[in-house]
Parts: structure tokens; C-alpha cells; sequence
């Protein structure tokens, strides 16, 4: 899912652990780890194919839209988290370090609270690990390559064409 | 877990706790809440909002503000109690670096203290585990 990330095995089992603990005590539909950028990491739950690159770049784009909102009005620091309430799911963004995301699916019976309670969490647990994530393959700016850029790019087109 | 009309199961483990809870204690109604007010769970089921809101608020401003400035020991409760003896009990849980809130309506001449104590150490582990 990692796409064309070297990602050492060890440190994306680690991740991977986090967030089926997360899926588990929040009982999520879905949970994506993407870098700033919006390439996938890691994916707990089911997803139709394609849909988690194009739900990590659409958030990753939400992200960026925010953290500029908030430096607009004063927020010194945009790396906070927000969260879409719909009419049967529900999504919970969380911004990483300016690093990552953390993007939750959940349905909308769920609490907020029980969702963001977990997340938090996950997110102090995962901390630790993406700062190692960043030292081994590097910062997301150094490592996207282009074939990402123009994958996500295609994805996003087929999206918004059908 | 409960089965809603939609047919799905939601987690209510935190709600089993308070249901519990209540039962024990002979309490009206309890919500167990994040330090920003959002419910986690509640019993009875309904989503109690406004219990939530009401406490975080009060735990804020009583609590929170008067442990930083007289210096003391983070707060382990809050109560009020109305002209009808009726209290309103809250009860705070470390979480992390967070913590969350528990709060219960508790009835005139009813004890509150061991029931509410098995239920945040209850609600501890479930955090923690």
C-alpha cells in the first residue's frame, strides 16, 4: 500500500499494531496513515482499491487547507486535528507532527468522544515511530517521488471525471 | 455490545460500566466524557450532552483552576450538591497526557464514592489496556 516507500518491516509493524489497537478499542471502519504529502503508509480495515490513495490525498489536501486557516488566524500551532460529522460515517483527521495524518473512518452511531479519546492515543504512540519513520526514509518532501505525483494526480482525475 | 434498529453493534463497553454503575450506586444518570466535552458513553443510552458539557465546564473552572493556582494535587473530584441533596459527582481519569471525565447524577441519601471508584478504575484499564 506504501507506494514505492522503503519502509523497514519492523517499524511498519509497529505502526500497523497501533492501529489495529485503535481500530479495536474505537471500533472503526477504517484507518489510514499517511505522510503530509498523502502517500499511504499503513491501512487498517476494508477499502475498495484505489479508494485509500485517493482518501490520503484528499485528506492531506484537507490538512494543508486547515493548517493555512488556522496560521490565518493567529493559530501558532496548525497541528491540530478536525473531524467531519456525516449522516452515516464520520471522519476524523489528525495531523502528526506536520508530518502525518491520521485519517479515521468511522460510522456516525459512534461517539465522537470514544473515537477521539483512542486517537489521541494512538497518535502519542505513534509519535515516537514516525519521527524514527522520518530519520530512516526521510522527510515527505525529499522521498515522493514523481510517479506518486502523477499516480495520485490520475486517481484524483478519475474521481472527479466519474 | 448492543444491537441498534440499524442492525449494527456499536461499542458500549464503557456504557456496560456505567450501566453498572448507576445500578450500584442507585444513580440517576452518568456520562463518561473527554476533556473537551465530547461523550464517549453514556447510560441511560441517549447521548447526554448537555451532562457532558455541564461538567467539563464546571471540572475547568473549579477543578483544573484552582489546582494550578493554589498549587495543589491534580483534582480527583468535583461535587455539587443542590438544595434538594441531590449531587453531581465528577470524577477525573488520566488518559495520556489527557485526561477524561466521569460525572454522575447521584440521588438524594445515596452513597456515590465506592460505586464511583470501581467504575474509574474500571474505566482506567479499559484506557490503558
Amino acid at each position: 500500500m506504501n507506494q514505492g516507500l522503503h519502509i523497514p518491516e519492523e517499524l511498519l509493524d509497529r505502526i500497523d499494531h497501533i492501529l489495529a489497537h485503535l481500530a479495536e478499542k474505537a471500533h472503526t471502519d477504517s484507518i489510514v496513515l499517511a505522510d503530509i504529502s498523502g502517500q499511504v503508509i499503513s491501512i487498517q480495515g476494508v477499502m475498495d482499491e484505489g479508494t485509500p490513495a485517493v482518501v490520503a490525498a484528499l485528506a492531506a489536501g484537507d490538512v494543508a487547507a486547515m493548517s493555512e486557516l488556522s496560521n490565518r488566524i493567529g493559530e501558532s500551532d496548525p497541528h491540530g486535528s478536525f473531524f467531519h460529522e456525516g449522516e452515516t460515517k464520520s471522519i476524523y483527521l489528525h495531523n502528526i507532527a506536520g508530518s502525518f495524518i491520521l485519517i479515521v473512518i468511522f460510522r456516525s452511531e459512534t461517539p465522537i468522544g470514544l473515537v477521539r479519546l483512542f486517537a489521541k492515543r494512538a497518535v502519542e504512540q505513534l509519535l515516537p515511530v514516525t519521527e524514527e519513520f522520518e530519520e530512516i526514509v526521510g522527510p515527505p518532501a525529499d522521498y515522493a517521488p514523481d510517479d506518486f505525483r502523477k499516480g495520485i494526480t490520475q486517481e484524483l482525475d478519475d474521481t472527479f471525471t466519474e | 455490545m448492543t444491537r441498534h434498529s440499524q442492525g449494527i453493534e456499536t461499542p458500549d463497553t464503557f456504557t456496560e460500566i456505567l450501566e453498572e454503575m448507576n445500578q450500584e450506586g442507585g444513580f440517576y444518570r452518568s456520562v463518561l466524557a473527554t476533556s473537551e466535552g465530547l461523550p464517549i458513553a453514556s447510560a441511560p443510552e441517549e447521548p447526554d450532552q448537555e451532562l457532558a458539557s455541564a461538567m467539563i465546564a464546571m471540572l475547568q473552572k473549579v477543578g483544573v483552576e484552582t489546582q494550578d493556582h493554589l498549587s495543589l494535587a491534580p483534582v480527583d473530584e468535583v461535587t455539587i450538591r443542590t438544595e434538594e441533596k441531590e449531587h453531581l459527582v465528577c470524577r477525573t481519569i488520566p488518559s495520556g497526557k489527557d485526561w477524561v471525565c466521569l460525572c454522575a447524577l447521584v440521588p438524594p441519601g445515596q452513597y456515590y464514592r465506592r460505586a464511583t471508584n470501581r467504575a474509574v478504575r474500571r474505566i482506567r484499564e479499559m484506557i490503558e489496556e
